[in-house]
């Protein structure tokens, strides 16, 4: 959407160019000939490329959906999809719209901003994005269609943590449009009866735009869909009702997310009218040394990865090629490896190329100033640099224009993120080319084994948002409290019944509302500190969250929730960021303000958490009977994780150096949502039986690990349902928005459950609490099965042990200890098999 | 079931306990706690978490206030208050069933000699550690724990009957009444709570808390706050300048107020408007006055004062509009009250009235802006938007805004928080009430309103004393009246020569330049 300014989204700035000579496609510069003539040692890379045919946009006149005082405003005819949507928004509906990035999808609200204002200049508009830099470049974009080219007058603007206080006074006092972020909105909201001019703007207010909606699931998600609750419960009291509108990237449930997101419901808008450049896509797998790989590695997967051409390295190589064949690239660089390290690869693999000719680049991220940043952008405009690595953290919204060609290094986690990135290349006359380099994970393989995914329209992940989490739900019953008594009523915007009004309770017994009060006669208000808004964390549910900061400077990260910390954030502990290597010197959890302290290094060494778990007070949710003796469950349980000690091993050899070390982290139980399998009580025989004496024999390491069984047969068949899990987490991804960092897994060959009878795997949230992963995970578990299972049995890799592009995980607590593909393999198609008789 | 809370008998005295946490003690200089000591002058002390072990020895002897710790020792400790017809008692958690005659000797032996036969006391405070709240919002469940082996440690009859409890287990403000044997237990914290109470809870340590206990059970809690007290007691002095102040030999405000300007700015590094603020704050704390430090004026017109009466800080309804027509010895109050809950008619009889009588006249309300105003104006659309325009159009005037903030400050006022009451007394203004504050006002009304909702027979539902309520109102009215007068006479009386009267030096401002 924020691409669209200078708006390249006009049916009459289609890429229609085809007339004026025939250019050359960027794409030559990759073709096979090009390649082995001046690419350093091509060693095949090129895996796959896909050419996308230019598409011409559909309209519609503007006269046709629009009155004619405002049609005549308008320059060009209107997308179909543009068109649908105010047609709803005219039929009284809420609108979601999820057509493709830079379609136009922004002149929905604005243009219904102008209707409403042509009908009532008091009318008001809320706009919601996800980020701050987001909302001040809709701003000028808003402000440029409304004010300048359709001459209407309404008072437009930002209103956030960096407006100053007399321009926020003036905007509460008159603007028709503010926008701002849900964690603003979230702070804003109690002011709604204490400020006139947020009282006139909320009783005008006609249209809630949420921007980018994709954008809240997890964690955020979950708070905003709250924030969005209490926004139109104090609606209510104001008799407002707006209509909203969400856009979103392309997703797979927009009407359920929305739905979710805002409890109110929405007519699809997916039918994409806009035109499309042509533009090739290329999958470049860094090389592989086969010879390299060592089967008795101390860490597997270390082992694995030293044996492939890095993934920043080999995009470094890709972008220098392009640059030195005049090709502008934008790099997408990941979070570890950061741009400055990649700026200083790619001037260096510039160098290793044979045209010898110097590259120009500058790095462009989150931490540079904003004059340091617009330098960057018109030298980009101007031509004046080859090469520019990014931050994927800025992939959406702030426009740093368009270049020839983008590289995106190693797959970012969705399909809107990778075609929003992609979305960045193509201008003037020459071709769009994006190049995606694969990176080092199970879902960067499966796309380089089926790259349809990436182009299939049908194969697009569920955006995933829940609702359920008690913990946050609890804090924001207390926010709705602090804005208005709470009512019986208030079950329409904070239902369940039973789970409002046990709630509701608990505060009451707690002291935190007004115990004498009741819901049913007269409301009940808030007595605890003041603003408990304001202590909301959009990052947590609610736990612990640690702040972190460097002792020798400044370090841009955000804060970490008590799950991610002990795992990897305790004392001694090594991680990347930014493209820098830091060590965690102290944790202090004590203080009121819990806070994590790390140094620069810089050594060749990383550190490995090893962790133990076990699950307990299961509570059956949902329950999919298979046929034989398979079951799935969904549900609630605690998961007690303990982080007790790490290894420090070296980057190269994966030895390790130093340890078991102990981590200082006390256990931390989960209270949490998961999903789990169970099998039937012979099976781990019947597989065993199968493999024929096919088993595995035990590691070194796995004869410490006392939670590895020794025994062979069940060593191999532990193998394989570790296997089955990992991989079923590792893909996820691929049909559900997740981060699976936040999910973890436990299989073990018996377990305590009544719904257990024999081997069994689970997989939970890893947030306390929940977010609602797992329980996607659940409900999309056959295509999830199928998916893993085609994978295992495909990986390249062909190890019964596997490697980290199938069911290795650097999340895993046993070191990866025992994987066996081959059996895993067979527990996915038995429990596939299952799931047909059911 | 729950129980509707009651309000203390008229006139009564009541129990004084100051909950003082060790943290507290301990981030403030000895000479601020002292001050708070004697400025509260609480029946007695209790030493709560975290670190209660340092408060023993913050408690100087010469203020001679007896100190008692439930969190140590193995026997019980006692201290009669009241003449006697108060018991306040810890009941250490290892001490196992007590006995009444056991616990009152303790009193006895260890601070009036033998046990004498006194008849015994009409009330007990007792002091335990053990009684927590947990809260669990996955089971969505907040329950009392650790009651069952209190209880069994309680001499017999002590646990409902006439006896207050106090937790340190419990997060100091919190009040329940819980049930055992049938029977209501008044529970009430003055410590800290372990309990997850999410956004809730803030990351503060816990503050001093002030404790009410009414011989019929009523309880009245209030944080202290020792940044409010001696030095620190005046606006504008941190414990940093505090510091400066006392290594420099000014121990209290009056020394402030007293001080030579310049040597004052001079010292404290302040710079001379600073140091000038801080001089008339000092002024205003030490002697009880309001001293003018700003040009503003007060607005034309003669004042109506206002004061309303919600259901909750974030309030549905305001049930009672009190206003005063007048000044604060002989002006008229009229109470605007609800005639029943849910009805608004007084809402627009106020109207009327404003109508009639406020012509071109300020509507004066003390925090008005941030409270009394925007929310009768929230309900005025709600009820009456017809009456919104006129609304809007009448003069507003926040008393405590103007004084405090505006530009700076107009003028530097009394007593130890912002809050009405506090303010007007330390001007030397007396309430008729007494036992009753916002918070309690809002709870009996709240509680009254859900019996009455919620009956067949509404009026049949026992009415909360009105003129009570009211006459608290009132006197909020009149506290409110006696600060505007104060302000006034402040005003009209020239800054630079009014410090030079009491300070008995020359020059003031002009000292400076
Ligand atoms: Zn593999
Ligand atoms: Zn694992």
């Amino acid at each position: 959407m924020t691409d669209e300014t200078p708006p390249p989204d006009r049916p009459d700035a289609a890429r229609t160019d085809g007339g004026v000579g025939s250019p050359q496609r960027t794409a030559e510069v990759l073709s096979e000939s090009a390649l082995e003539a001046s690419y350093p040692e091509y060693r095949d890379q090129v895996r796959h490329s896909e050419h996308l045919e230019e598409r011409d946009g559909d309209t519609v006149p503007a006269e046709a959906v629009l009155r004619p005082e405002l049609a005549a405003r308008l320059e060009y005819d209107l997308f179909t999809h543009q068109a649908e949507g105010l047609d709803h928004l005219a039929d009284g509906n809420n609108v979601v719209a999820t057509t493709s990035t830079s379609s136009g999808k922004t002149w929905i609200y604005a243009l219904q901003m102008a209707r409403n204002h042509l009908d009532d200049p008091d009318a008001t508009a809320l706009c919601l994005f996800p980020m701050k830099a987001l909302a001040r470049d809709q701003e000028e974009a808003l402000t440029t269609k409304l004010r300048h080219d359709w001459d209407l007058d309404p008072f437009i603007g930002t209103y956030d943590g960096d407006t100053r206080s007399e321009r926020k006074q003036r905007i509460r006092r008159e603007a028709n449009v503010v926008l701002t972020n849900p964690a603003g909105l979230n702070v804003y909201l109690p002011r709604h009866n204490r400020d006139r001019g947020w009282h006139r703007f909320y009783s005008n207010l006609e249209l809630v735009v949420i921007d980018e909606g994709h954008e809240y699931s997890g964690v955020t998600g979950t708070h905003v869909a709250f924030i969005l609750r209490r926004l139109r419960r104090v609606l209510e009291h104001y008799d407002a009702d707006p209509q909203y509108v969400m856009t979103t990237a392309t997703i797979g449930n927009p009407a359920e997310h929305a739905t979710r997101l805002t409890g109110a419901d929405y007519a699809v808008v997916d039918e994409d009218g806009s035109p499309r450049g042509a533009r090739d896509i290329v999958l470049w797998e860094p090389p592989l040394d086969e010879s390299a790989i060592d089967a008795d590695a101390a860490d597997p997967m270390a082992d694995f990865e030293q044996a492939r051409r890095s993934t920043g390295a080999e995009s470094a190589s890709v972008v220098a090629h392009l640059a030195t064949n005049d090709v502008q690239t934008l790099q997408f660089c990941s979070a570890r490896q950061g741009t400055e390290i990649a700026a200083k690869q790619i001037v260096q693999a510039a160098g290793d190329h044979p045209s010898d000719r110097y590259v120009t680049t500058d790095p462009y991220h989150a931490g540079l100033g904003k004059t340091e940043r617009r330098a960057v952008e018109t030298k980009l405009k101007e031509g004046a640099v080859d090469a520019v690595p990014t931050t994927n953290a800025l992939e959406l919204g702030i426009d740093i224009g368009s270049v020839d060609a983008t590289v995106t290094s190693s797959y970012p986690g969705t399909k809107q993120s990778f075609w929003q990135q992609v979305g960045r290349a193509g201008r003037g006359t020459s071709d769009a080319l994006s190049v995606m380099v694969g990176g080092v994970d199970a879902m960067d393989s499966y796309i380089f084994e089926n790259p349809g995914y990436l182009f299939a329209d049908d194969e697009v992940e569920d955006a995933v948002v829940s609702v359920d989490n008690d913990r946050v739900f609890a804090d924001h019953l207390l926010a709705a409290a602090s804005e208005r008594p709470l009512r019986a009523e208030d079950v329409e915007f904070l239902g369940d019944e039973a789970r409002f009004r046990e709630m509701v309770g608990m505060w009451q017994a707690a002291g935190l509302l007004e115990e004498t009060a009741s819901l049913d006669a007269g409301g009940v208000t808030y007595t605890g500190p003041r603003r408990p808004q304001d202590r909301i964390s959009m990052y947590g549910t609610g736990g612990t969250e640690f702040t972190v900061v460097c002792r020798d400077g400044d370090i841009d990260h955000d804060p970490v929730a008590r799950e991610r910390a002990y795992r990897d954030y305790h004392e001694g502990a090594l991680f990347l960021h930014a493209g820098q290597q830091y060590e965690v010197v102290e944790v202090d959890e004590e203080g009121h303000h819990p806070t994590i302290t790390v140094a620069e290094t810089d050594t060749r060494e990383y550190t490995q958490t090893a962790s133990t778990k076990e699950i307990r007070d299961l509570t059956v949710r949902d329950h999919t009977p298979l046929s034989g003796a398979y079951d799935r469950y969904y549900g609630e349980g605690t998961v007690r994780i303990r982080y007790d000690n790490y290894l420090v091993r070296d980057v190269f050899s994966g030895e390790v150096v130093r340890g078991p070390l102990p981590t200082g982290a006390p256990p931390m139980d989960l209270r949490t949502e998961l999903m789990w399998v169970a099998l039937p009580p012979g099976h781990l025989g019947a597989t065993v039986d199968r493999l024929d004496g096919d088993l595995l024999q035990p590691t070194d390491r796995s004869e410490r690990d006392g939670a590895v069984p020794q025994e062979e047969e069940r060593y191999t068949y532990g193998g394989g349902i570790h296997a089955a899990e990992h991989g079923i987490i590792q893909l996820a991804p691929l049909e559900l928005m997740i981060d699976n960092a936040d999910i973890g897994g436990l299989s073990t060959l018996s377990h305590p459950h009544g719904t257990i009878q024999g081997p069994v795997w689970f997989v939970h949230d890893g947030i306390d609490g929940g977010i609602g992963f797992s329980k996607a995970i659940y409900e999309h578990f056959d295509t999830l099965a199928e998916r893993t299972r085609e994978h295992i049995a495909d990986c390249e890799c062909g190890r019964r042990r596997g490697c980290p592009m199938c069911v290795m995980s650097e999340h895993c607590g046993n070191n990866n200890d025992p994987l066996d593909t081959l059996t895993g393999s067979m527990i996915l198609e038995d429990v596939l098999d299952a799931m047909d008789g059911e | 079931m729950t129980v509707r809370p009651t309000l203390p008998p008229e006139d009564a005295e009541p129990t004084r306990l100051l909950a003082l946490p060790g943290t507290a003690v301990e981030s403030h200089h000895r000479d601020t706690v002292v001050a708070m000591l004697e400025a509260v002058a609480p029946d007695l002390v209790v030493a709560t978490p975290p670190r209660a072990g340092t408060v023993g020895a913050a408690v100087p002897r010469q203020v001679g206030t007896p100190v008692l710790a439930p969190e140590r020792g193995r026997l019980p400790d006692a201290v009669p208050t009241k003449g006697g017809t108060v018991l306040v008692a810890t009941i250490p958690t290892t001490a196992r069933g007590l006995d009444a005659a056991e616990v009152r000797g303790r009193g006895q032996r260890e601070r009036r000699g033998e046990p004498d036969g006194t008849p015994h006391e009409e009330h007990r405070v007792c002091l335990t550690a053990r009684v927590t709240l947990d809260v669990d919002p996955y089971a969505r469940e907040a329950s009392i724990d650790g009651l069952d082996g209190y209880a069994d440690q309680l001499p017999d009859g002590w646990l409902t009957g006439d006896t207050t409890h106090c937790s340190t287990g419990l997060r100091a403000g919190y009040r329940t009444t819980t049930r055992a044997d049938g029977e209501p237990v008044s529970l009430v914290g003055i410590g800290r709570t372990e309990a997850s109470l999410g956004v809730g809870a803030t990351d503060d340590g816990p503050e001093p808390t002030l404790v009410e206990v009414y011989p019929n059970g009523a309880v009245g809690t209030g944080t202290v706050d020792p940044g409010a007290f001696g030095l620190r007691g005046v606006p504008g002095i941190g414990e940093k300048r505090a510091r400066t102040l006392r290594r420099a030999g000014f121990s209290t405000p009056r020394d402030v107020a007293d001080a030579p300007p310049r040597e004052l700015a001079d010292l404290s590094g302040l710079g001379r408007s600073s140091a000038t603020g801080l001089r008339a704050a000092a002024e205003a704390r030490a002697h009880g006055t309001a001293v003018a430090t700003g040009d503003d004026s007060l607005p034309r017109g003669d004042p109506i004062f206002v004061d309303i009466e919600t259901d909750g800080r974030e309030p549905s309804c305001a049930w009672l509009i009190g206003v005063l027509d007048g000044g604060a010895e002989d002006g008229h109050y009229m109470p605007f009250m609800e005639s029943e809950p849910g009805d608004t008619g007084h809402l627009e009889s106020f109207l009327h009235w404003l109508d009639a009588n406020a012509g071109g006249r300020p509507l004066v309300a003390w925090y008005g802006y941030q409270f009394d105003f925007p929310v009768l104006r929230d309900l005025i659309q709600q009820h009456y938007p017809d009456h919104v325009e006129r609304w809007d159009d009448r003069y507003q005037f926040d008393l405590l805004w103007w004084a405090r903030d505006k530009n700076g400050g107009n003028v530097a006022l009394p007593g130890r928080s912002n809050t009405l009451e506090p303010v007007a007394e330390g001007l030397g203004w007396e309430p008729e009430t007494t036992g009753i504050d916002g918070g309690v006002v809002a709870r009996v009304y709240t509680a009254y309103r859900r019996a009455w909702l919620s009956a067949d027979e509404p009026h049949s539902v026992e009415a909360p004393d009105w003129d009570r309520l009211a006459a608290y109102c009132e006197d909020d009215v009149r506290a409110l009246a006696t600060i505007y007068e104060a302000c006034e006479a402040a005003a009209r009386r020239d800054p630079g020569t009014t410090r030079d009267t009491d300070s008995g030096t020359q020059g003031a401002l002009s000292d400076f330049t």
